[in-house]
């Protein structure tokens, strides 16, 4: 069985040492009352939540399933979980970051990121419902009308009821401008949707009493592409005035994925046919109004990697300390024993250094770009919302695939320390690495991010975005830059970062010409920026630690051999990435189709 | 004071120094003539018309225009000591050695008029020495006068009196020394190698020193004492190399032989290695070796250990390269601190440099405000010793210091002058204030000389607080990158403050917002930035967003704005002066050539450079040279070719050829007749207000607008054969042809008869659809990107 224990000491260091996020939010009106103490003891207490609640119903989620009646269309979830999420509504958790005017507890996104990490950690599968229901309410809160809003975000934020997104069919998925489903309009102001919807995650289940969809639809006589898409809220029962559940509408879960990871949670084909629904936002705006929610969406992907690999490593450790087999190729380190525990192996270290550098290198990225988007959402002042959202867009697509594809071989890695029992499902380890895997690919494949990142972010306002993150960089580096024990993080960082500059620049000179350049190099470049943005985070931890270093406290010491290790054992990669990236799409292109 | 008129000016020996300052006379049209002895074969004036001819081959170019050496007179001692008599200053600039000079001046003496200054241009020797052999008519006319080589770019002159020079004279010579030959004075006392060589070398010797005790090679010395500590870029070692090896050791033997007693006496020893190589005969640039030598495109450095060349490229180290970007108080306190050697090396030689500067302040200078400024104008660094040691602060330095000392770490041990620690100086924590500089030989704060020629300097060069241009006088108007502003409500001012004057819709808006506000209410209007950019063209980075999204259509309406505001210009209501200095290139040459008039500093690089970026001119540049042409045409009698006066400014845009001085871009048509040459950068904006007026008072009105001929698709066919033999014989690629044959086709008004009449707004039609067509051009976007992201042109 696995294990987690919440990494409550370092989310601290992240928001406290190095973000500085309560002061910094405190400066906004609506945060003016924000305090240290009361975020940590939320923290605690979410903690707790994902610790002692729902991670005991991870491997059992996961090898119990969810099942469909299909006489009834009804799903049931897992043992445990239709509890869990009575304790989770009762705790008030769905309200946490959710407006007070809707019942909402008006505390930060920041807060909601660190207890959804926790909660990912424990229970990937089990988060998804809630993490869905939280994508809709945004979504709702920006662009529904103030009827809407009244009558569906107090019982989201309550948890009362859930939400999904639905958008993709069976023959769109990355690219929605080919959605078919239809949205007939009604003399009473609603529509009537007819047609089939896939992979959709918490479609169906019996964790609340009712499902609020958000699907998007084409309306007659809407134009073709993306930009003839409307969306629509459809309740899975049509709720009355009073917000008292009315009848059941048509839009039903005709059946559930059986599929690699995630078990636990209802991967759904819906089917509407006639389902009542009404329109969220302008005609045909309705792909703008749901990249609100992608985008949310897409840092919690994020969030579910780093969650993955924080548990793996957790596990990994308490394993590679208790394992023994073979003694140290430098002699026994544990004479009185049979064997020495394997943590004496270095490539066992540099696995379990290699996830815990991950993890924490996610945890300040994604602090740092939530506490971006926090001051994006809740600043009167212009420039500074300007100014955030730009890093915001900038940066979720790399913490969408960078953090990942890193879950992804973090875990692989946390389950090789583990040998043959790794492979074995009652350790778990498997279950991470499967669960791992889905989220490089929804919300946006991680090819996908990368091209946002390179076309759209990058070079479609000629670096400016990057320039600006870059500059950031500049100024750490020249301010710390002068201090000797600083110059091992220093150096490293300034370099990678006049490479990303010079790698920018000859993507930008090669995409001019041919525009498959951008293809050719984005996954590789979006790694390289993910480790720009590492390498940052690292060495501004460890000017942190350095300072500490003689408080006696272990956790500075942990921290700076940690950001050691990165620079050492992880950031050398960049050097390959850009040779790859720079030997452009040529190589990719030669072969004919009919050869391969 | 009575007007002192330069109508001729003699220079005695046409050696490196003699020859330049003579063709700098001639660039700011100074009539001069060029002694030296009689040659002994052939021509008598053999070897000064040799040193004549060198100066058309000699880099960095000491004339304006190679053929400007022509107006160099050549004269010999024997034959023309009569031409003296015409003068009324003599340079003279023979060898070093008092006995040469002292015959010399009594070979003179007879034929100097009366009225004449005789000024020497040593630079070892004592002018008081000088002086007191002279013919007593000549002593009270008689003074140093010390240029800086190269004479033309290097802004210091030392003036040096004796004790019998009239006071009237030096003010006489700096108030020519200022205006006429735009070069920055200081007074100097007559002590051994005045005040810049005396700091400069004895800091080249300390950084010597220095650099062997930390142990740290040539090549990172350099790099060091080079642009990153705000010097000139060739550092020290480099420095020595370019000035000549026994040239530097002459100027150290000066110090040896004169300065027995002096404190750091023991640090003027002729380094090793500099005797070793001058023994050698590695004598610096000059002679293909020194400190560094050059074998094909490698640069060597000399391993003083192995006395070989071994690979140079050494470079600063980061840690310390950031420290000298930091603040004064900061970077002093950084490197003083660190344990890193080169952070202490760079810690040693400021230090040396203040404790050498603070001894002797007393004895080489009137004031620090002196030593401030010969160190900025004669070895180019941007502040002096004092400076940077007042902002760092005085008294923290001033004890750093003093430990030092106390701890042996110095070069000598006399201690810092009491008036660093204690009184006024410690007082007002420096010895630049309000009230002037410090003094050390008179105790008191020496305010800034009053001679009326610095009342032509609206923001002279300043050691302490000073107004700032951008932040004085009444603001009209202020956007991000233009200033609009006057400090007289005549004349209005526009400020261009983006990063190199770069020309973006921002720019263009608040020049637009200038003009309006000058034609309602005041004079004329002055486009004038306080730092050395007039503007490097068009800003390309602003136009991409607008690019990316809707390619050349959306940049075609941003062009027509643009242009209509060149027009706008050029016809405006009042009048308009481009006060040029330094780059103005593409768009920037565009805007000054729209003004009313130009007034333009001496050291202006103008030209047509688009094509570098695989563009044509598109902001009425080509219009210029049509309409131009024309003029030209129609001046000399009306029957003259057309062509013949388009094919030289077709080929300046065709090729990016940048005129290097005023003189030049006048003889390339950039500058035309009534626009004013200014020798001193802090002049230009005087004159160029003084030229407002003036117009202003005369009545201004815009030139008439009219139609004009062009010379056609004749021509245009003419251009394109030629430039296919070009491109055929592999001198053009082929995009570089392509712009070539867009450039001839709106210069010769495109696809229509010779002689057929077209006014600008058409030729501007022209320019723009040429230039949009080329945005859309892979080439040319290969061009643009490349010169955004590395500053270079791509060749393509």
């Amino acid at each position: 069985m696995a294990q987690y224990t919440p990494p409550l000491r370092d989310m601290q260091f992240v928001l406290h040492e190095l973000l500085d996020a309560v002061p910094t939010l405190k400066t906004i009106p609506a945060y003016a009352d924000l305090d240290a103490e009361t975020v940590n003891a939320v923290l605690e207490e979410g903690g707790k939540f994902a610790s002692e609640v729902l991670q005991p119903l991870n491997l059992s989620g996961d090898q119990e399933g969810c099942t469909l009646d299909k006489g009834t269309h009804e799903v049931t979830t897992p043992k445990g979980f239709k509890e869990a999420y009575a304790q989770y509504v009762e705790g008030g958790w769905p309200a946490l970051s959710c407006d007070p005017a809707y019942g909402g507890q008006g505390l930060p996104q920041l807060v909601n990121q660190c207890l959804y990490e926790m909660m990912n950690s424990a229970n990937q599968a089990w988060a998804m419902y809630p993490g869905l229901s939280h994508g809709a309410y945004e979504c709702l809160h920006v662009h529904g009308t103030p009827e809407q809003k009244q009558l569906y975000l107090p019982k989201l934020s309550s948890g009362q009821w859930t939400g999904t997104m639905c958008l993709t069919e069976p023959h769109c998925g990355t690219d929605l401008g080919m959605l078919r489903s239809k949205a007939e309009p009604q003399p009473d102001g609603s529509c009537k949707i007819t047609g089939g919807k896939i992979f959709i995650s918490s479609g169906e289940h019996d964790l609340a009493e009712n499902i609020i969809h958000l699907v998007l639809a084409r309306l007659p006589d809407a134009p073709h592409g993306s930009k003839g898409i409307s969306l629509f809220i459809v309740p899975k029962f049509v709720p009355k005035a009073d917000g008292k559940l009315g009848a059941r509408n048509a839009i039903t879960c005709g059946a559930i994925e059986h599929k690699m990871g995630i078990h636990g949670n209802s991967t759904c084909q819906m089917n509407m046919d006639g389902a009542l629904g009404w329109l969220v936002g302008e005609p045909n705006k309705g792909l703008p109004a749901m990249f609100v929610m992608m985008n949310g969406a897409r840092i919690g992907v994020a969030n579910q990697g780093l969650g993955l690999t924080e548990a793996a490593y957790q596990n990994a450790v308490a394993y590679a300390k208790d394992r023994l087999q073979m003694r140290s190729l430098s002699g026994p380190k544990a004479p009185d024993k049979a064997a020495d525990p394997i943590i004496v192996h270095p490539d066992v270290r540099k696995m379990l250094l290699t996830a815990r550098a991950y993890a924490e290198g996610a945890r300040a990225l994604a602090l740092h770009t939530v506490l971006l988007l926090d001051q994006e959402l809740a600043t009167d002042d212009d420039e500074l919302r300007k100014q955030c959202a730009d890093e915001v867009a900038l940066l979720t697509p790399v913490l969408k695939a960078f953090f990942t594809d890193n879950a992804w071989l973090a875990t692989s890695h946390c389950m090789q320390v583990f040998g043959g029992h790794g492979y074995i499902a009652e350790w778990g380890m498997e279950q991470f690495v499967r669960d791992a895997r889905i989220n490089m690919i929804y919300e946006g494949t991680n090819t996908i991010q990368s091209l946002d990142l390179l076309g759209r972010k990058v070079l479609a306002d000629n670096g400016k975005k990057l320039k600006a993150f870059g500059q950031r960089i500049i100024d750490f580096v020249e301010e710390e830059g002068v201090h000797d024990e600083m110059q091992e993080f220093v150096n490293p960082l300034a370099d990678i970062g006049d490479k990303v500059t010079k790698l920018t620049t000859e993507l930008g000179m090669k995409a001019f010409q041919n525009p498959d350049e951008v293809g050719g190099a984005a996954v590789d470049y979006l790694r390289v920026v993910g480790h720009l943005c590492f390498a940052y985070f690292f060495a501004r931890s460890a000017k942190i630690a350095l300072a500490k270093k003689d408080s006696g406290d272990p956790f500075y010491t942990a921290k700076l051999a940690t950001a050691r290790f990165y620079f050492a054992k992880l950031l050398p990669e960049t050097a390959g990435l850009i040779r790859s990236a720079r030997a452009g799409v040529a190589p990719l292109m030669a072969m004919e189709e009919a050869l391969f | 004071m009575n007007r002192f008129n330069v109508r001729k000016v003699a220079v005695l020996g046409a050696g490196v120094m003699g020859a330049q300052i003579a063709a700098h006379l001639v660039n700011v049209k100074v009539p001069v003539v060029l002694f030296d002895l009689p040659a002994k074969e052939g021509a008598k004036n053999g070897i000064v018309t040799r040193a004549i001819d060198g100066l058309k081959k000699l880099k960095p170019a000491p004339l304006g225009v190679v053929e400007d050496a022509a107006l160099i007179q050549a004269a010999n001692y024997e034959e023309h000591l009569a031409l003296l008599g015409e003068c009324d200053l003599v340079i003279e600039a023979i060898a070093e050695r008092m006995d040469w000079k002292l015959d010399l001046y009594k070979k003179i003496a007879p034929h100097v008029p009366a009225h004449a200054i005789v000024a020497s241009n040593t630079s070892g020797l004592s002018i008081t020495k000088l002086s007191e052999a002279l013919p007593e008519e000549i002593k009270p006319r008689f003074c140093g006068i010390h240029f800086f080589n190269p004479p033309r770019y290097m802004a210091l002159v030392e003036l040096i009196p004796t004790p019998t020079t009239q006071a009237p004279i030096l003010d006489q010579l700096e108030t020519f020394v200022t205006t006429t030959l735009g070069k920055s004075v200081v007074r100097a006392k007559d002590t051994p190698n005045f005040v810049a060589n005396r700091v400069g070398i004895a800091g080249m010797l300390a950084t010597m020193i220095e650099a062997e005790k930390f142990g740290l090679s040539y090549d990172v010395v350099d790099d060091l004492t080079g642009k990153k500590m705000g010097r000139a870029s060739s550092g020290t070692f480099r420095t020595a190399d370019v000035v000549g090896l026994d040239t530097m050791a002459h100027v150290i033997k000066t110090l040896q032989d004169n300065l027995q007693s002096d404190p750091f006496y023991a640090s003027y020893k002729t380094p090793a290695v500099l005797a070793k190589l001058t023994l050698q005969g590695a004598l610096g640039q000059k002679s293909g070796a020194g400190f560094y030598k050059k074998v094909g495109k490698d640069i060597l450095r000399l391993d003083p250990a192995t006395a070989q060349y071994v690979p140079s490229g050494g470079k600063a180290e980061p840690i310390v390269e950031r420290m000298l970007k930091k603040a004064p108080a900061e970077r002093l306190k950084l490197l003083r601190e660190s344990t890193n050697p080169q952070a202490q090396f760079v810690w040693a030689i400021l230090r040396d440099s203040f404790h050498y500067c603070a001894v002797h302040l007393a004895d080489i200078a009137d004031s620090a405000r002196d030593i401030d400024f010969a160190m900025r104008w004669g070895f180019g660094t941007k502040q002096g010793p004092f400076e940077l040691w007042q902002q760092a602060g005085w008294t923290q330095v001033a004890q750093w210091i003093q430990e030092d000392i106390d701890a042996g770490k110095t070069l000598c041990k006399a201690p810092l002058p009491a008036w660093v620690l204690d009184g006024p100086v410690a007082m007002s924590q420096g010895v630049h204030t309000s009230e002037g500089s410090w003094s050390a030989s008179q105790s008191r704060y020496l305010p800034k000389s009053t001679l009326s020629v610095y009342a032509r300097q609206a923001f002279p060069e300043s050691v302490g607080a000073a107004a700032e241009p951008l932040k004085s006088g009444t603001e009209e108007f202020k956007n991000e990158e233009v200033r609009v502003w006057s400090t007289d409500g005549k004349v209005l001012i526009a400020s261009i403050t983006a990063k190199l004057h770069l020309i973006s819709p921002t720019v263009a808006d608040g020049l637009q917002k200038a003009l309006e506000i000058a034609e309602a209410k005041y004079q004329g209007l002055v486009i004038w930035s306080p730092d050395d950019v007039f503007s490097a063209g068009a800003n390309l980075e602003a136009l991409m967003p607008v690019f990316m999204k809707s390619g050349a259509k959306g940049i075609n309406p941003e062009m027509k704005k643009f242009q209509d505001f060149i027009l706008r210009l050029r016809y405006a209501q009042v009048p308009t002066i481009a006060a040029v200095r330094g780059l103005a290139l593409g768009g920037g040459l565009e805007l000054a050539i729209a003004c009313s008039r130009r007034v333009v500093h001496i050291e202006s690089y103008m030209g047509l450079v688009e094509v570098g970026v695989g563009l044509v001119p598109g902001a009425g540049g080509l219009a210029y040279i049509a309409r131009r042409a024309a003029e030209l045409a129609t001046a000399s009698g009306g029957s003259a070719d057309l062509f013949s006066f388009l094919k030289e400014p077709f080929t300046s845009a065709a090729t990016a050829r940048v005129g290097t001085s005023a003189i030049e871009n006048r003889k390339l048509g950039w500058l035309i007749d009534g626009d004013v040459i200014v020798a001193h950068k802090d002049e230009l904006l005087h004159i160029a207000s003084a030229q407002v007026e003036a117009m202003a008072a005369s009545g201004y009105r815009a030139p008439a607008k009219a139609l004009f001929p062009v010379a056609g698709r004749n021509a245009v066919a003419t251009i394109k054969g030629q430039l296919a033999n070009l491109r055929d014989g592999g001198f053009a690629s082929a995009h570089d042809f392509h712009i070539a044959t867009l450039i001839a086709e709106v210069v010769c008004g495109g696809d229509v008869d010779a002689g057929s009449l077209v006014n600008e707004e058409y030729l501007m039609t022209l320019e723009r659809d040429r230039f949009c067509s080329l945005l859309e051009h892979p080439k040319t976007q290969e061009r643009i990107m490349g010169m955004l992201q590395t500053g270079k042109p791509v060749r393509n």
